[in-house]
């Protein structure tokens, strides 16, 4: 328990310190006692930027690395495969092959529609897999198997539609690497309500997925539905995920690093997991976000680069360090 | 003995995807007793056990408890909280400790959150002093030895306070005296009044241990009864294709399954001389 609060309690403050650092700094800069002072007061010079635009920005990748990290949790407590995340579902490359395809087929398709583009593709193409692999549902490593072919598939088609048409791929490139650029207040509604529902849903079967890292035959001689519990656990991240994607592109790695992290900090029960994957995936958006935008000013990278560029070594360092598979 | 049946098994069929391993199998094994199911490998037997602990479904017919219930009928929770499964290799995340997974064995009493009640702790805490590994609560799983392991999951089942306690060849990976405690062990649980079945490999510890062996061959039925009426020499050649002779153990009495020599020591071997 005191593992728990200790690790909460830190990765909180790493949050808070990242936030306000994110808030801070950038094209403007914002000093701390002027950021608080904001906060508290208002500002004349930094209410706009502060209110309008780092803010939104801040919680809008906050939630979402939270929801992608929650989501990887539940996919590899399902899977049970250290190589399981989000990705696998094919909601990532479901969810981009909407976008291009939908970017490439009406050119004045307005931006505010790209979400639900996302949201409906990553749902379709995750909606597939299941249908796929229904009669593999009890093995999960097909269901992995399964996911990474669809992927595949996925990233062919949307390279043969972006060599086709090179004319049109800048946008559809820095939604494919995944980005907060320009995320607003308007994209919230996109995202909090999913969380606010999934979550307490993760926490319900977060107990019967503990059960379920025993092994099917355990789990069931323990009166677990395993069945039940795997779909509701899948439906739950694939939501979560495409929920995410839609709001930030295709960020890679946070789904599949936080959990990882999680378990090397506070073990393997689900319950506590989950608190600590939230907030190692708000950290990781965050930061990356942050670096994003102030490595190479004025510049600003994707976010999804960042992620990437520093969540696959690490995940190579927690992978030889660590075994738990 | 009153022989009260645990399990009325009637013209079960059961394997996996359409297979069947099993076919239309009857058997009534009986409470209160340890059952051996014995057999040569892909004979049945831990399809019987899963049949059993309802991780298959029957194709056709049906199982049925003590009471005359329908083992179908019960819902997942009530299957558990009567019937307690050890399945051959189990998988053990890494990190879990010995307490918290002796703790999964409330689950089937517990509700969606695995809160622990007074009377469960008192249950896990029976089960650790029962398997001797109390000492060992706290420690991540990985750091035991295979035999403590073993015990720990026996600690397990016991935590679930079910009934009938189901193993599927639990003494595999063991090295000798730990086979013989975990055997012991097993042993006072029927004793206790509860409902054993095993499968088991060796025979001699089958025969040492169980009131009763079910000798299975491609999912038939070939004998059933106790060690003594079932462990023939005939038996061994039937259907394990097996040329024995069955001694008297001199420690227990009970049949002793002795292979007939071959190779180096063929012309060593009494009957080969005579």
């Amino acid at each position: 328990m005191t593992r728990l609060l200790c690790s909460a309690a830190g990765l909180l403050a790493t949050l808070l310190l990242f936030a306000a650092w994110h808030l801070g700094a950038g094209a403007v800069s914002i000093a701390l006692p002027d950021l608080w002072q904001t906060l508290i007061r208002g500002h004349p010079d930094y209410d706009f930027i502060f209110w309008d635009y780092r803010l939104p920005r801040l919680v809008i990748a906050s939630l979402a690395g939270a929801g992608l990290a929650l989501s990887g949790l539940l996919v590899q407590g399902v899977v049970r495969n250290p190589l399981a995340s989000p990705d696998i579902l094919g909601v990532t490359g479901g969810a981009s092959l909407a976008v291009v395809v939908t970017t490439l087929a009406w050119t004045g398709a307005p931006v505010t529609l790209v979400p639900f583009v996302a949201l409906a593709g990553g749902l379709a193409s995750a909606g597939l897999l299941l249908w796929l692999a229904r009669s593999q549902l009890h093995q999960p490593t097909s269901l992995a198997l399964i996911g990474i072919a669809l992927a595949a598939l996925f990233a062919a088609a949307i390279d043969f539609l972006l060599t086709i048409n090179p004319l049109e791929i800048n946008s559809s490139l820095i939604w494919l690497t995944g980005s907060v650029w320009g995320r607003n207040w308007s994209h919230l509604p996109l995202l909090l309500p999913w969380l606010a529902v999934l979550l307490p849903a993760a926490v319900y079967l977060a107990y019967q997925l503990d059960l379920l890292s025993l092994g099917d035959d355990t789990a069931i001689s323990l009166g677990t539905r395993v069945g039940r519990v795997r779909i509701a656990a899948l439906l739950t991240a694939v939501v979560l995920a495409s929920a995410a994607v839609s709001v930030c592109g295709a960020i890679s790695f946070v789904g599949l690093v936080a959990p990882h992290m999680a378990r090397f900090l506070v073990g393997g029960r689900h319950v506590r997991l989950i608190p600590v994957c939230l907030l190692l995936g708000a950290i990781m958006l965050v930061s990356a976000d942050l670096f994003a935008r102030i490595l190479m000013p004025p510049i600003e990278l994707p976010a999804g680069i960042v992620t990437a560029f520093i969540g696959a070594p690490y995940f190579i360092f927690l992978i030889t360090r660590y075994r738990h598979w | 003995m009153p022989n009260v049946p645990a399990f009325i098994i009637q013209n079960l069929t059961v394997g996996y995807s359409g297979q069947p391993i099993l076919n239309q199998l009857d058997l009534t094994l009986d409470s209160g007793r340890v059952t051996a199911l014995i057999g040569p490998n892909g004979c049945g037997k831990s399809t019987l056990l899963k049949a059993m602990a309802r991780i298959l479904t029957p194709a056709s017919g049906g199982i049925r408890l003590s009471d005359g219930s329908a083992l179908s009928a019960l819902s997942a929770r009530e299957t558990a909280q009567r019937i307690a499964l050890l399945p051959q290799s189990p998988l053990v995340p890494e990190g879990l400790k010995v307490f918290d997974l002796v703790a999964y064995g409330r689950s089937p009493h517990l509700n969606a959150f695995g809160h622990l009640r007074e009377r469960d702790r008192e249950a896990i805490q029976q089960a650790l002093v029962r398997t001797d590994v109390e000492s060992l609560s706290d420690l991540p799983l990985a750091q035991l030895s295979g035999g403590q392991r073993q015990r720990v999951w026996m600690a397990m089942i016991l935590a679930q306070q079910a009934d009938i306690i189901l193993l599927d060849e639990p003494t595999t990976y063991l090295d000798l005296a730990h086979q013989y405690d975990l055997l012991d062990l097993v042993q006072d649980l029927a004793a206790d009044g509860r409902t054993v079945i095993t499968v088991l490999h060796d025979l001699n510890q089958a025969c040492r241990y169980a009131d009763e062996l079910v000798v299975l061959k491609q999912g038939r039925l070939m004998d059933q009864g106790a060690p003594k009426k079932v462990m023939t020499e005939a038996m061994l050649r039937e259907v394990f294709s097996l040329d024995a002779q069955i001694l008297d153990d001199p420690e227990t009495g009970t049949p002793l399954c002795v292979p007939r020599a071959r190779g180096k020591y063929y012309h060593q071997a009494s009957w080969a001389v005579a």
